[in-house]
C-alpha cells in the first residue's frame, strides 16, 4: 500500500511541479520480444523463464522516464518500470531510478542522491535496451550465483524458485544496474579522466533499493581516455549485501549480518574505430558469507560459519556496422564466468561452488527509425548441448 | 591593306558591340531584379532553450529538437530558413556548393539546419576530442559515416568528410554515439534561400520577376508557405508569423 501512496504522491508532485514551475519531460521505452529457449531454460541462467521456453511473444519491459529541471543547477530524474524479469507477466510498475541531481553548469562534478545508475560495471550504464548492442547482459550481470542475500553461501540457490518469487541467489552485479545512495560524478580532466563514486546502501550484487541492516558500500569507477580510440576503466567496490529476513532473523542476535561483504575489482576496455567497436570487461568478486546447507545455517556454537568464495567473469564484445547497410550492425560476444575457490576456516571446499559457464552470443540489429531498433539474437552456453540456448527477436522503441 | 583594315575594323566593331550588348543585359538584369525583405515571428515555445545536464541518465536521448540543445545557436531564428521556389519559370543550372560544412563541436551539430542546393557537397567535421558519428535514416539518403576521430589531436589525420546530398527535402542527421545530437540538411531545388538573422529578419536579393512559392522552414513549427508574384525591381516587404 505504501508503494502506491508513494507513487501517487510523486506523480502528484510532478504534476504540481509542472504547472507551477517548469517542465517535466516525459519519455518512455517499450520492448517486444519473440523468444524461445532450450529445455533447461531458466531466467537466472539463460534469461528465459522455464515456463516460457517455447516460442512466444511478450512485452518484456515498458518504462516511463521522467526528467524535470528545477533550475539550471538541479534536476529530478525517475524511471517507472514494469518488466517480466523472472516471470512471464509484467510486474507492478515500480520506480527503479529516482534521484535529485545537482549539476552546476560551471562545475566539473555533479552530485546525486537517491537511486541512480551504478558506477560499477560498464554495462550498468546501459540500462535501457535501446542503448545496448545485445539483448541480454553478460554473465557477470545475468547469471545468478550460489550466494544469496538471505542465506549466504548456498549451493542449492536457484533450484527451487524463480527470480522475484523466491531466493535464487545474486548475480555478481545487479542486472538492473542501479544502486541507492549518494553519487559523485567528477570529470577530473575534461574528456580524459572521470571518476564516479558512490556511497551506497548495499554492495553492487544486491537488487534491493533499501536495507534493513546497517549495511553500506563504496562503489567507484575510474575511466581514462588516453586518446580518442581507447577507453580504459577500473571498477572497484566493497560493501555488505545481506538482508534481514525470516530465514536468518533467528541468528541475528549473535551475528552481525553486516559483516558479510562483497568486494569487486573490474577492468574494462573499449577500442573503437570507423565501423568497428571492441569492448571487454573482466570482473573479480570476492565474497564472505554465512553458509546455508540442508535447510539450516552452518554454525560454530552460536556463531555463523563464515565462508569465503570468489569468482571471475570476463566478456568480449565485437561490433561491426556494415557501411553499405546504414542502421545495421552485427555483433558477437564471448562470455565466461569462472568460479574459483570456496573455503572456511576449517576446510577448503571444492572449487566448483557453482557451474563454470561460457556463453556465445550473436546478434544482428537494424534501426527501423532513429529510436526504433530490431534485433535478432541467438546464444548458446555451457553445456553447449542446446539445453540452454536462447533465441530472441527483439524490437525496442524509445518515445 | 584596305581589306585588312576593314577586317580589323569589323572585328573591333563586333567586339565592342558584344560588350555593349552585355552591359545592356547586365544593366537590364540589375534593373529587373526584385527582392524580398521581411520579418519572421516564431511562436514563443520555439524560442525557449534549456541546458543539457551532465549526469542525466536518459534525458539526452529524449532530446529531439533544437529547443533542448545547449549551444551558441540556441536562438531558433538562425535555424530558420526562408526560400523562394519559382513557379512561373524553371532553373536549368542549379548552382552547386562544394564546401558547406557541418561541424560537430561540444556534442552539438553546428549549424543545426543547413540549406544547400540539390547536388551540393556537405562536409562533416568533428571538432571534438571524442568520437562522433553521423548517420541518416531518411529514405533516399540513408548513410552512416562511422566513428570519426577529429579533435585537437587527430585533426590533421582525418580529412573533412564529404557527402553528396541528393533528393529533396529535409535529411535528418544523428550521431549514434551522442543520441541527443541531431541536425537537418535541407536539400533545395532553388538557389534563392537564406538563413534568418538573430532578430528574425531576412532579405532575398536578385530575384527574377515571376511567381514563386515562399517557404519558411523551422523544424519546430509547421512549414509556412505563401505564393507571391514579383514585378520588375519590386522590393516586397513581408511580415510572417509561424505557428506550431
Amino acid at each position: 500500500m505504501n508503494k502506491y501512496v508513494w507513487l501517487v504522491t510523486l506523480i502528484t508532485a510532478f504534476i504540481f511541479h509542472t504547472t507551477s514551475y517548469s517542465q517535466v519531460q516525459l519519455n518512455g521505452t517499450i520492448d517486444f520480444e519473440v523468444s524461445s529457449g532450450g529445455s533447461d531454460s531458466k531466467f537466472i541462467t539463460n534469461g528465459i523463464n522455464e515456463d516460457f521456453k517455447y516460442l512466444h511473444l511478450s512485452i518484456p519491459q515498458i518504462n516511463l522516464l521522467l526528467f524535470s529541471p528545477i533550475n539550471d543547477q538541479f534536476f529530478v530524474e525517475a524511471r517507472l518500470q514494469s518488466d517480466t524479469w523472472g516471470t512471464g507477466q509484467l510486474s507492478t510498475p515500480r520506480f527503479t531510478l529516482a534521484n535529485l541531481t545537482w549539476a552546476h553548469p560551471d562545475k566539473n562534478y555533479t552530485l546525486s542522491i537517491g537511486r541512480f545508475l551504478s558506477p560499477v560495471g560498464i554495462y550498468s550504464k546501459k540500462a535501457l535496451s535501446i542503448d545496448r548492442t545485445f539483448v541480454d547482459l553478460p554473465l557477470n550481470y545475468s547469471y545468478f550465483t550460489n550466494i544469496s542475500d538471505e542465506r549466504g553461501f548456498w549451493l542449492a540457490a536457484g533450484d527451487n524458485a524463480n527470480y522475484t518469487t523466491g531466493d535464487v541467489g545474486l548475480s555478481t552485479i545487479y542486472l538492473g544496474g542501479y544502486t541507492t545512495g549518494i553519487l559523485l560524478d567528477w570529470m577530473l580532466i575534461e574528456d580524459k579522466l572521470r571518476l564516479e563514486t558512490s556511497l551506497s546502501m548495499v554492495a553492487p550484487a544486491s537488487d534491493q533499493n533499501y536495507t534493513n541492516l546497517a549495511n553500506g558500500a563504496v562503489l567507484a569507477h575510474l575511466s581514462y581516455n588516453p586518446n580518442i580510440y581507447w577507453q580504459l576503466g577500473l571498477s572497484a567496490s566493497h560493501g555488505s549485501f545481506m538482508q534481514l529476513t525470516p530465514v536468518n532473523r533467528i541468528h541475528r542476535p549473535n551475528n552481525p549480518l553486516e559483516q558479510y561483504r562483497q568486494s569487486l575489482v573490474g577492468l574494462d576496455i573499449r577500442y573503437a574505430f570507423g565501423f568497428w567497436e571492441v569492448q571487454a570487461e573482466a570482473m573479480y568478486a570476492y565474497w564472505t558469507a554465512p553458509c546455508y546447507r540442508d535447510g539450516q545455517f552452518v554454525l560454530y556454537g552460536n556463531e555463523l560459519a563464515e565462508y569465503r568464495a570468489d569468482n571471475i567473469g570476463t566478456n568480449l564484445d565485437i561490433r561491426f556496422e556494415p557501411p553499405s547497410l546504414p542502421g545495421s550492425y552485427i555483433a558477437f560476444r564471448a562470455d565466461h564466468l569462472n568460479f574459483l575457490t570456496a573455503e572456511t576456516d576449517s576446510s577448503s571446499l571444492s572449487s566448483d561452488w557453482d557451474t563454470d559457464t561460457s556463453r556465445l552470443t550473436a546478434v544482428v540489429g537494424y534501426k527501423l527509425a532513429r529510436n526504433v531498433e530490431a534485433k535478432i539474437a541467438v546464444s548458446e552456453q555451457t553445456p553447449f548441448d542446446q539445453s540452454l540456448y536462447a533465441f530472441r527477436f527483439f524490437v525496442t522503441a524509445f518515445f | 591593306m584596305r581589306l585588312l583594315s576593314f577586317a580589323c575594323g569589323l572585328l573591333f566593331f563586333c567586339f565592342f558591340s558584344d560588350l555593349s550588348d552585355s552591359k545592356v543585359i547586365a544593366q537590364e538584369s540589375v534593373l529587373e531584379a526584385a527582392q524580398i525583405a521581411g520579418q519572421v515571428t516564431l511562436p514563443s515555445t520555439s524560442t525557449s532553450s534549456t541546458r543539457n545536464f551532465r549526469g542525466s541518465a536518459y534525458r539526452n536521448r529524449g532530446n529531439s529538437s533544437s529547443t533542448s540543445q545547449n549551444n551558441s545557436e540556441s536562438n531558433p531564428y538562425v535555424n530558420t530558413i526562408v526560400s523562394v521556389h519559382p513557379l512561373s519559370f524553371s532553373i536549368d543550372n542549379l548552382p552547386i556548393s562544394d564546401s558547406v560544412r557541418i561541424v560537430q563541436e561540444n556534442a552539438v551539430f553546428t549549424p543545426q539546419v543547413t540549406p544547400v542546393t540539390i547536388g551540393s557537397t556537405v562536409q562533416f567535421v568533428n571538432n571534438d576530442s571524442f568520437y562522433h558519428n553521423v548517420f541518416s535514416l531518411t529514405p533516399g539518403a540513408r548513410f552512416n559515416i562511422g566513428r570519426r576521430p577529429t579533435g585537437d589531436v587527430y585533426s590533421k589525420e582525418v580529412p573533412a568528410l564529404k557527402w553528396k546530398v541528393s533528393g529533396l527535402g529535409p535529411i535528418d542527421l544523428f550521431c549514434d554515439i551522442h543520441t541527443q545530437m541531431n541536425a537537418i540538411i535541407l536539400s533545395l531545388d532553388t538557389p534563392y534561400f537564406t538563413r534568418l538573422e538573430e532578430d528574425g529578419t531576412f532579405t532575398l536579393k536578385n530575384l527574377q520577376p515571376g511567381t514563386y512559392e515562399l517557404r519558411v522552414y523551422n523544424r519546430n513549427t509547421e512549414l509556412f508557405t505563401q505564393r507571391l508574384t514579383l514585378e520588375e525591381s519590386e522590393n516586397k516587404e513581408l511580415s510572417l508569423t509561424l505557428t506550431n
